[in-house]
């Protein structure tokens, strides 16, 4: 240029640190808040066998609530996961008990259709354009349907397999099956979207679609990738469940008439720091998010509190996770935070 | 008669769709026609059909109301506690509407003065009340599932009067005319389209929007109230789950009904229209002897198709007369 | 000889920029006042703060003799005040008789039918017949405008402030605009009416102020003024002339035969050479950001053909337009350019995603990295943190992200819209030196901006642009502002 200016020396890599990546410390502060106040009220807590307790239960939700995680990056939504994953559990149960065939292709069909759920969500957001919210609530009804139909009405019972129960039930070293699956998953997830250029599309079409679009990304095409990614991980998450408690449900537990497994997800990646809005989110914090949603629950379950409870933390945590959310993005610098600030639209 | 409306003939084909959805099983399926069935089918209307009111008008002002389930439920909860604790029917009447004009005032608040918006202010309130009907069902109640059956309640949701509708009915078409009127003959009408249709304008038109919004959230909320309680009414016991996924229901017959997603115009024939599609559908489904799972799929077919069809149907398609200026 | 309204000494800052300096403006009851100047004299600011839409923090405006306090939309509009924006005010699903009668004291149960036959009153003694039953959404922008007139008159208007109204009518429906306008003034109603085009001025209006640069810098008698004197007042100084000279053909890399996008673009033909700056000027909405976004594929064209370095070439999407080596940077930046809670480096690497790629899967970060060092230090973009949030940067230094993102990719043809808009004057110098320094490289650019002395000063050839076509074509000479000016503002063409 006209001087020539050795800059490069000076420019940082890291930022200092900016008010919103506290968004992606806040669940693991409140899940330490949360263990130290369970492992007090009940030392069984944190006893190995309960944590691995936990940790079996936050697999599954967890691989739901990675996919939601990138269709929520993406600016998108999905209400229909724990149905993409009743579907999936009940097709494997179909095709390997009743019509007996071999655990590798039922498990290939299985994700298959689950994954072309998900794209079946995928197209029509993109192509249809309904809103994300409008759309997958009507497809969750379908895919409920679909999972009762394909069992007609019952669930599947003794699903046992010589690997597949492996994969529910076995152990790699000490930790269980399905927590491997998991951090594989989260391992694979954190790469994508750290080091693919799908990723980095990800990212820019849930910040700023029109700005993305004009940069050269196909909008829509990512999206759908988004929505195709999580039928895939619904599938696996019905899967692990299927092998590990041996049974294809027709219906996922219900609070309120609506799915704990959906519940639990959307709270694990909403205090996770994935912003509804689209665009911001880290995969730590969601890892966070999930191990607090399920230390709760199970802690709660522990000292014996009733489902009110249950709703009204988790409900809690959504509005608390939701006023974050709002709050950082309205642009606060550091210095504002410390001051009283009314919510702002 | 019809308000603010997309195209002049949206709900006329709409009417005409519910006609064909009503008389194809009535003449090919056994038992559709039966008065048993059609009482059924018409308490469950009324119920939905409150809903769907309530949420037209907070849509028309160009909001939403993602709450009214769980204040259906709340309400259910409330009634079956002061019922047991000995209270008359007016205590209960009126200890119900209070709740429901509660929480829509929170709702209406959140939306004016703290600014959140619709969608996600009423969302955390679904989640807030619901809570709050399960720690009555759990603590007040103490798990027991109290029935509210032989109350007043039960005879307006079930009873038969003259003209072989359940009161409920009655309650609704009632309710219906005169939210239709508020929004078509008044100035609260207009203030609220208005409100809907262009917030910048109407304030500059000294339109008291954040009183109107209010306002719509508060009768959302009485509207769901009574709902809840009337169903109540009708069931056997009274369970904390109540209302749940009706929120989105009325929700998608007020779209079908022919509003914008946007605000400004609403409908409340064609909502009611919307409302009856949905009953029929679902209750047509179930006479079919379809079981659970095939009714949920049909059902969210049509919901979704209905919405696609909405969504892709250009507004103000149908040609009308325009006349030109006349110069002076 | 009584002024209605009166603003004295108004001054306005925007951030640390100030826009009026201490204006004055007088407006006799029952005249048309018209207020012209450049764009960016701040002619749209000073109505917005007399209609109540800016707080006003320095100076007073009286309304018929009295001080007004602090004003809003609502008591503006109270005190006699309104104003049509560009962009309607109306709600589009009501009638229009509800739209009108909004504003009314209205009874609480309201009789649809008294409702409008009321509104068709109101429209009668406006003078003009539309449709009441009608929804908003069905009419024309015009038939719109004259509601929005009928609304102001009925809540008792005295002074009716107009934007640039005829930005989107036909011929005919000006001459009605016109004549509606001219009853009104016999009725006592004062209307100040924004325009950049002189013949309007002469047609309508009694007296002119022309606003450069924030001040007032003359008020006239219309019937004692010449346009070549008002543009003198608006330019600063005496006209000149002079010819173009072209560049040679054998290096051309774009060429536009015809192209149409109807209605912001129409019949469009051009042709760039390599190393030029080519500045499409012209004022605010003559179509120059429609036709940047057909260049680039985002809007796509009706008819005419593009060819990119002799090619034909037809774009369905912004990417075909970067394979190609043409880039956009556009004006908006917040709405189309900006990723804001990215940061900086992952918002320059965005469109050169593809080639970063290895092995169809993964980015080469390291090259990423130098990539984005490299950018940041040659535009100098401050702080030079890579992972520092966008949206935190300052105006000036986004706009340079945004520029640095797409010279990333290498361009042969690089598309500035607006580029200097909302950046501080040391960025805006720096910028200048970068896009001539681009040039030199071999870069082609073309430069779109309504403000005529920036672009005069950059471009070798300035082609100027005025309701979606070509109206003529200066050397880049800051001298020429005057004649470039006179050939946006008075040509006649329709």
């Amino acid at each position: 240029m006209r001087e020539s200016r050795l800059r490069a020396a000076t420019i940082r890599e890291r930022a200092p640190l900016a008010v919103g990546m506290l968004r992606n410390y806040v669940p693991w502060i409140v899940l330490v808040i949360v263990v130290v106040v369970f492992s007090s009220l009940d030392p069984a807590f944190l006893s190995v066998t309960n944590l691995m307790s936990i940790l079996n239960a936050a697999t599954i939700g967890g691989l739901l609530a990675i996919g939601l995680t990138f269709v929520l990056l993406a600016g998108g939504f999905d209400l229909s996961i724990s149905s993409i994953m009743l579907v999936g559990g009940m097709i494997f149960g179909t095709l390997f008990i009743n019509l007996q065939l071999s655990v590798g292709a039922a498990v290939f069909l299985s994700l298959a259709a689950t994954t072309a759920l998900g794209l079946v969500n995928g197209l029509v957001v993109t192509r249809v354009k309904l809103p994300p919210f409008i759309a997958t609530f009507a497809t969750m009804f379908v895919y409920t349907g679909m999972s009762l139909a394909i069992g007609k009405g019952m669930a599947i019972y003794f699903i046992k397999g010589p690997y597949f129960t492996f994969l529910g039930q076995g152990k790699l070293g000490a930790m269980p099956m399905p927590a491997v699956i998991f951090i594989i998953a989260a391992i694979v997830a954190y790469l994508v979207l750290r080091t693919t250029p799908f990723g980095r599309a990800v990212y820019a079409v849930g910040g700023n679609d029109k700005a993305a679009h004009m940069s050269g990304i196909n909008v829509d095409r990512v999206r759908l990738v988004t929505y195709i990614i999580s039928g895939f991980l619904c599938g696996l998450g019905a899967l692990i469940y299927t092998a590990r408690l041996e049974v294809a449900n027709v219906v996922t537990a219900t609070l309120a008439g609506y799915s704990t497994t959906l519940l639990d997800a959307i709270a694990a990646v909403m205090i996770g720091g994935i912003s509804i809005f689209g665009g911001v989110g880290k995969m730590y914090g969601l890892i966070g998010g999930i191990l607090l949603v399920f230390a709760l629950s199970n802690g709660m379950g522990i000292l014996g509190m009733t489902q009110a409870y249950h709703i009204l933390a988790k409900g809690l945590l959504i509005v608390l996770a939701v006023g974050m959310d709002i709050y950082f993005r309205s642009g606060v610098s550091l210095r504002r935070l410390l001051k009283l600030d009314t919510l702002k639209k | 008669m019809l308000r603010g409306r997309r195209t002049l003939s949206w709900q006329a084909w709409l009417a005409i769709v519910v006609a064909v959805v009503a008389l194809v099983p009535s003449v090919t399926i056994e038992g559709f026609t039966h008065p048993l069935t059609v009482f059924v089918f018409i308490k469950a209307f009324a119920l939905l059909g409150m809903l769907a009111v309530g949420q037209s008008l907070v849509m028309s002002a160009g909001g939403i109301d993602l709450s009214i389930g769980s204040t259906f439920g709340i309400s259910a909860m409330v009634l079956a506690m002061l019922h047991h604790l000995g209270y008359s029917f007016e205590v209960t009447l009126f200890a119900g509407l209070g709740v429901g004009i509660a929480i829509g005032l929170i709702n209406g608040l959140l939306v004016t003065k703290f600014r959140f918006m619709p969608f996600i202010a009423t969302f955390a309130m679904l989640a807030v009340i619901r809570a709050g009907a399960y720690l009555i069902h759990y603590v007040a109640l103490e798990e027991r599932m109290l029935s509210v059956r032989g109350t007043v309640w039960t005879y307006l949701a079930t009873g038969h009067t003259a003209l072989w509708v359940p009161p409920s009915f009655l309650i609704l078409i009632g309710l219906a005319v005169v939210v239709w009127w508020l929004l078509s003959r008044t100035r609260f009408g207009l203030w609220a389209f208005a409100t809907g249709g262009n917030l910048n304008a109407a304030r500059a038109a000294a339109v008291p929007v954040d009183r109107v919004r209010i306002i719509t959230y508060v009768i959302a909320g009485a509207l769901a109230a009574v709902s809840g309680m009337l169903n109540a009414g009708a069931l056997e016991g009274v369970r904390p789950y109540f209302g749940a996924g009706m929120e989105l229901m009325s929700l998608a017959a007020v779209i079908i009904g022919g509003a914008s997603l946007a605000g400004g115009s609403a409908s409340i024939v064609g909502t009611l229209l919307a409302v009856l599609l949905f009953t029929l559908a679902d209750r047509g489904l179930a006479i079919i002897g379809l079981a659970p799972h095939s009714k949920a799929i049909a059902l969210g077919l049509i919901v979704l198709s209905a919405l696609i069809v909405a969504r892709l149907v250009p507004k103000g398609a149908i040609g009308e007369k325009r006349v030109l200026i006349r110069k002076e | 000889m009584s002024y209605v309204i009166e603003m004295q000494g108004i001054c306005k800052d925007f951030s640390d920029v100030r826009v009026l300096f201490s204006v004055n403006l007088q407006v006799e009851t029952g005249t048309v006042h018209a207020l012209v100047g450049e764009n960016g004299a701040g002619k749209s600011t000073l109505c917005k703060i007399l209609a109540g839409f800016f707080p006003r923090e320095v100076g007073e405006i009286v309304v018929n003799g009295q001080k007004v306090g602090k004003l809003d939309p609502r008591r503006a509009v109270g005190l006699g005040i309104s104003m049509i924006y560009q962009e309607p005010n109306l709600a589009p699903l009501m009638t229009v008789a509800e739209n009108i009668m909004v504003g009314q004291k209205l009874d609480f149960v309201i009789n649809r039918n008294q409702l409008f036959r009321r509104a068709e009153e109101i429209l009668a003694t406006a003078g003009f017949d539309v449709n009441v039953r009608l929804p908003v959404s069905h009419l024309t922008a015009h038939e719109k405008q004259l509601v929005e007139i009928a609304k102001a008159i009925s809540s008792d208007t005295q002074v009716l402030i107009m934007d640039e109204a005829t930005a989107a009518l036909s011929i005919p429906e000006k001459e009605h605009l016109f004549a509606v306008i001219r009853k009104l003034t016999q009725q006592g109603i004062a209307v100040v009416y924004v325009t950049h085009i002189l013949p309007e001025v002469f047609e309508l209006a009694d007296w002119v102020t022309v606003l450069r640069n924030g001040k007032n810098v003359g008020t006239r008698k219309v019937s004692e003024v010449t346009p070549e004197e008002i543009i003198e007042l608006m330019v600063g100084h005496k006209m000149s002339r002079a010819t173009v000279e072209h560049c040679q053909e054998e290096s051309e890399v774009l060429r536009l035969e015809n192209v149409s996008n109807l209605p912001e673009v129409r019949g469009v033909s051009l042709s760039l050479c390599q190393g030029e700056i080519l500045g499409i000027g012209g004022l605010a909405g003559s179509g120059q950001r429609e036709l940047a976004r057909v260049i680039f594929g985002v809007d796509q064209m009706d008819s005419g053909e593009m060819y990119v370095s002799g090619e034909k070439v037809a774009f369905k999407s912004p990417s075909d337009a970067i394979k190609c080596g043409i880039a956009l940077v556009p004006r908006d930046r917040k709405e189309e350019g900006l990723i804001p809670q990215e940061s900086l480096g992952h918002n320059i690497a965005v469109p050169s995603l593809p080639t970063l790629t290895r092995h169809r899967a993964i980015l080469d970060r390291s090259e990423e990295k130098a990539m984005v060092q490299n950018q940041i230090s040659r535009l100098d973009i401050v702080p030079p943190i890579s992972s520092k949030v966008m949206e935190e940067f300052s105006g000036g230094n986004q706009q340079k992200a945004m520029i640095a993102k797409w010279l990333a990719t290498k361009p042969k043809i690089l598309i500035l819209d607006e580029p200097t808009i909302g950046v501080d004057i040391r960025t805006r110098e720096y910028l200048y030196g970068t896009m001539s320094e681009l040039a030199k490289e071999g870069m082609s650019l073309i430069l779109m901006s309504s403000d005529l002395k920036e672009i005069l000063r950059l471009s070798n050839r300035v082609l100027l642009m005025r309701k979606g076509r070509f109206v003529g074509e200066l050397p880049g000479d800051t001298a020429m502002e005057d004649e470039a000016l006179r050939i946006v503002s008075l040509d006649e063409r329709e």
